[in-house]
Order: C-alpha cells, then structure tokens, then sequence
C-alpha cells in the first residue's frame, strides 16, 4: 500500500495514515513493554540490578533459558524446512491440489493454541492414538512414552508453528518469475540446479521471514512446552508465570522477560546479519 | 455459587452481585496498585489472603461474619474460607487391588508397582505428600524440611508422572497411566462416580485445603461485601454447594448434602493434614525454586 502511495507521489499523507497505528502500538505495546523493563529495575523499590544478578546466578533459570532457546531453534529449523517443501508442492500443484494444500495447513491455524495442544496429547499418550495403532498393528507389545517427552514438544510446537513458515514461503514463491526458470533451463541448467540456484535464491527471503516469526514464537510458547513437555523441556515462560502469578514478583518476572527479550534481539540481529551477508555474497558472484 | 448462594442474597438483600470468573491473584494486586478495584469480594485459593497480602485486603468485620462457626483454623484478618476441599490419594482399581491407606503406600513402588501422578505445582501438596509418607506426624509438617521431602521423591522420581489440570489427573489415573494419583477429592469423585471410570480414593492423610472470600483494599462497597461473605459462609446457606459437587462447608453448623456427606473431607478429619498457609506464603519463593530446581534435574 505505502509503497504504491510513494510511486502515485502522493508520499506526504503516507505517515500521516499509519499515525493511528503507531498511537495504537504505543498505548498497547510499547508501554506495558516498558513497564515491565522499569519494573525490573524498581521492584522492589531498591532493587537496581539485584534481579539481574539474582537471575543470572540462578542455575535453574539458566537451565530453562537453555530449554526454551534449544526447542525453539529445533523448531524452527524443522519448521523451515518442512514448510519450505510443502509451499514448494503448493507451488507445483494444480489449483485444486493448491487451494485444498493451503486449506489444509490453514485449518489448524483456526482452531485455539490450547485445543490443538491437548489434540496432540490425546494423539501421544499411552492410552491413546498412534500407541493403540502401534499396539494393535502388532509392533509393539508396550507403549511407547511419547507424551511429556522434549519429541512431543518438537512435534506440537512444529505443527504449530508450521503455517508461519508456508505462507511466507507461498508468497514469496507466489511472485517468482517463472520466465527466470524458463531462462535457466534454456541456459542449460538442469532442473536440480534451476531449483538450488534459481529458485532457492529467489525465494529465500520468504523462508528467512518464516524462520524470524517462528523463532520469536516458539521463545514466548508456553503453553504446548507445558502440556507435552516432560521436567526437562519447561520453557522460561514458566518461570515467570510462577514469579508473577504465584508470588506476585514482578522485578524477577520483569527481569527474566527483559533478558529474554535481549537475547531475542541479538539473536535475531545476528542471524539477520549472516543472511544478510550470504545474499550479498551470492550477488557479488 | 449462584443457585446456592448469590441468587438467594439477591432475593433477601435486594443487593445486585455480578460473577467475573478467573480469579487471578495478581490482577488483584494490579487493581489494588493502581486504585481501580472492581472486585469487591474475591473468591481466591489457599494462597491467597494470608497476611502476606495485607497491603491488598480489607479487614473482614467479625461482627457481621460468624467467625465462631466456622472451622478452627480457617478464618483469619483478611480472609474467611467458604469451602473446604482436600489432596488425597486415588488409584486405578484395575491396577491396585488392596486399597492403598496413605501417603507411605504412593512411594512403595514394589507392593504398588505403576507410575505415580503428582501436581506440577510446588505449593500444591507434593512436598507435604512426601514428607507424610516418610513419617512425619501431619501436625508437624511445617517448617517443610524441603530436602527431606526432596529425598524421599526422588526414589520414585523416574515414575512420576506431572499433570498440569485437574482433568487431566482424572484421566491419567482412569486410563491406567499411572496407578495412583495425588489429587483433589473433587476430582477423584468426579473420576470414580460421575464419569464410572475404574477409580478409587481414600481419605486417609488427606490434606485439607480451602477456598476464601476476602475483599480487595479499597472497594467502594465495603459493607455489602462484609455483608455478602457472611451470607455466604452463614449456617444456613454455606452448605448449599454439596447439593452439587463434594465440597464442604466451612462453617460448622452448616447442614450438609446427606448423600454426599461420605464424600465430604470434613467427615474424615481423623489423621488429616492440613497447609500451614502463612509459614507457605512467606517461604513461596524458597519452595518453589527448590522445586523447580529438583524437577529440572
């Protein structure tokens, strides 16, 4: 929109438009945000840095710090990778085939975070979906443990996540030239080439866009890790849950929430920057 | 809640009471920081109301609620209890054939053999649970001694099973998942007799819990809220619930549910621990990284 407004010459209005957007950001964001970073810093009233300290030196915090950036870097990666392909057999398909693929991946992505969560706890426990087939198939005489296990997490969460990464890439696919792929075969690029070293390039910046908003995502899930983690896959959101909720501690939640988002922003800068550097590289080629 | 007791105190008072559901102890706290209570009694669980959260609430006014009815033990400054529930122990009667007669019973893993379903909640149970079934008298469980308690779970550590909601508990134990489970009363009832599932529970070292009534500091309507939680917690009207669900009154002159009196944790005080909610709200911070650590191992 705003760029077609910059071509019509009609630019001056354009920060004018977006005005309501940003007073709304401000008021419903940008504030409570920075609450919460003040708080961290002023409760209780003397605290300064103790709650970073505290946080920082605390081996349990460190431990579900560690949980939470693991699972969502898994998920993420997987996620890529799955929704890259199945955008890509959108892509290829007829647009019957393409119009019942999209309806099928957007399906999940209608119903409630909590129903599909405790969908996939009726499909991995003991007693139920895949360990009964497993059971009466004859292939196993116990069940399987599948449920509170970090592959139940892995699972949940990248089918979760998974819409975030194929519209992206859809779109992104969406817009390819197919004149480019005509030009590489014609150049007598083989068709495995064409897709690595046409395509691939092409629509790269779609799957980077799926990655960032699924990485920041699955950072700040809570409620799937929860429900089909076991001990040892408990994200930080638990830990300031339990700072807020139970103990009414908002310079601990305030502090692990801020060091989170920190570490997202840097995460995300530096990822930025290699993939920044690895299109430029190509470019230069 | 209200069939039993607001729609009655309507009717008598001709005060107008409006439900918001989702207790939520820390938008109490918010509304109370930022002068804007909307709340005028809140119903909060056993944590709540301690004097720990004295800056939040108002006083309760013993002249107009009955305090020398209600149970010893379970009316404070700030907070009365309406009702009254335990933790107990449930098993899956396919699993467990001799009935289990205490918390000693949940850690015998080779008379009990099976996977054990706790609460994945520090201030929920699991620490007392613990520290019953390795002896401690009920009437000496606080201070916790959080290490011994710690000890004693990890022997079955690699059995337990965390279930996060109270349904969820239900279905673990009913399915046979695990053999036993620390649950609610409530909840062990609803398994073993609304939904016929293959459960039972006893009483025995229950431990007793509570729901309050207190009021948000600040309210505009200080007297109708004193006035609705002595109607509430009455003789007459604090029975209403275990018309419903096995949930007991607090008030000792209350009349009960007949049918349902069996199933009350009241009528099984014998032996019975129960939380020691103040020495808990001070030591909350302490327990539960204690058990977020242990859990993480």
């Amino acid at each position: 929109m705003v760029t077609a407004r910059v071509r019509d010459g009609r630019s001056a209005a354009s920060p004018l438009l977006v005005m309501p957007l940003l007073t709304l950001l401000a008021i419903f964001f940008l504030i409570p945000l920075g609450t919460v970073v003040v708080r961290s810093f002023t409760y209780p009233a003397d605290a300064g840095l103790a709650n970073y300290v505290r946080v920082l030196t605390d081996p349990v915090s460190l431990q579900y710090a560690g949980n939470t950036f693991r699972m969502a870097l898994i998920v993420t990666v997987l996620a890529v990778i799955i929704g890259y392909f199945y955008a890509y057999a959108m892509y290829k398909s007829r647009p019957g085939w393409r119009i019942f693929l999209l309806f099928a991946a957007l399906l999940p992505f209608w119903t409630s975070l909590l129903v599909r969560s405790f969908a996939w706890t009726v499909i991995l426990r003991d007693t139920g979906i895949f360990n009964q087939l497993l059971i009466g198939l004859g292939l196993i005489d116990e069940p399987i443990p599948l449920l509170r296990t970090s592959f139940a997490v892995t699972v949940g969460m990248t089918q979760i996540l998974l819409p975030f990464v194929i519209l992206p890439c859809w779109a992104a696919m969406a817009r390819v030239d197919a004149g480019l792929l005509s030009a590489s075969r014609s150049l007598g690029a083989g068709p495995v080439a064409t897709f690595w070293r046409v395509f691939v390039p092409l629509t790269a910046p779609g799957a980077a866009a799926g990655a960032v908003l699924t990485f920041i995502l699955a950072v700040g899930y809570y409620i799937t890790p929860v429900l089909l983690g076991g001990p040892a896959d408990q994200p930080i959101a638990v830990l300031i849950e339990s700072a807020v909720q139970q103990r009414g501690d908002w310079g601990t939640a305030g502090a692990l929430a801020t060091l989170v988002l920190i570490a997202v922003v840097l995460l995300l800068a530096a990822g930025w920057g290699l993939l920044a550097r690895a299109f430029l590289s190509r470019k230069e080629a | 809640m209200k069939q039993g007791i607001l729609d009655p105190f309507t009717e008598e008072t001709g005060t107008e009471v409006t439900i918001e559901s989702g207790t939520d102890n820390a938008k109490l706290r918010s509304m109370v920081d930022a002068n804007r209570v909307v709340w005028d009694v809140y119903n909060g669980d056993n944590t709540w109301g301690t004097s720990a959260d004295a800056d939040y609430l108002e006083p309760l006014d013993y002249s107009v609620i009955p305090q020398g009815e209600i149970l010893e033990g379970y009316s404070s400054d700030y907070r009365v209890a309406n009702t009254l529930y335990s933790i107990v122990l449930a098993y899956n009667t396919d699993a467990v054939t001799t009935s289990p007669t205490g918390w000693a019973d949940f850690f015998d893993l080779e008379k009990y053999p099976g996977k054990r379903g706790v609460m994945d909640y520090s201030l929920g149970g699991i620490f007392e649970i613990a520290l019953l079934a390795d002896g401690v008298a009920p009437d000496e469980l606080y201070p916790l001694d959080i290490p011994r308690a710690i000890a004693k779970l990890d022997t079955i550590k690699d059995q337990l099973v965390f279930w996060q909601s109270g349904s969820e508990s239900e279905e673990i134990v009913g399915s046979g998942e695990v053999s036993m489970v620390m649950t609610y009363n409530a909840r062990a009832y609803d398994a073993k007799v609304n939904l016929q599932l293959p459960v039972d529970y006893t009483f025995d070292q229950q431990i007793l819990a509570a729901s309050y009534l207190s009021i948000p500091k600040g309210t505009k309507n200080l007297a109708a809220a004193q006035q609705l939680i002595a109607f509430a917690v009455s003789a007459e009207h604090n029975g209403a619930p275990s018309e419903f669900i096995p949930i007991a009154p607090s008030n000792t002159e209350a009349t009960v549910d007949p049918t349902m009196e069996p199933d009350l944790p009241t009528s099984h005080l014998d032996g019975s621990a129960s939380f020691d909610d103040e020495w808990i709200a001070q030591n909350s911070a302490d327990i539960d990284s204690a058990y977020q650590a242990w859990r993480a191992q």
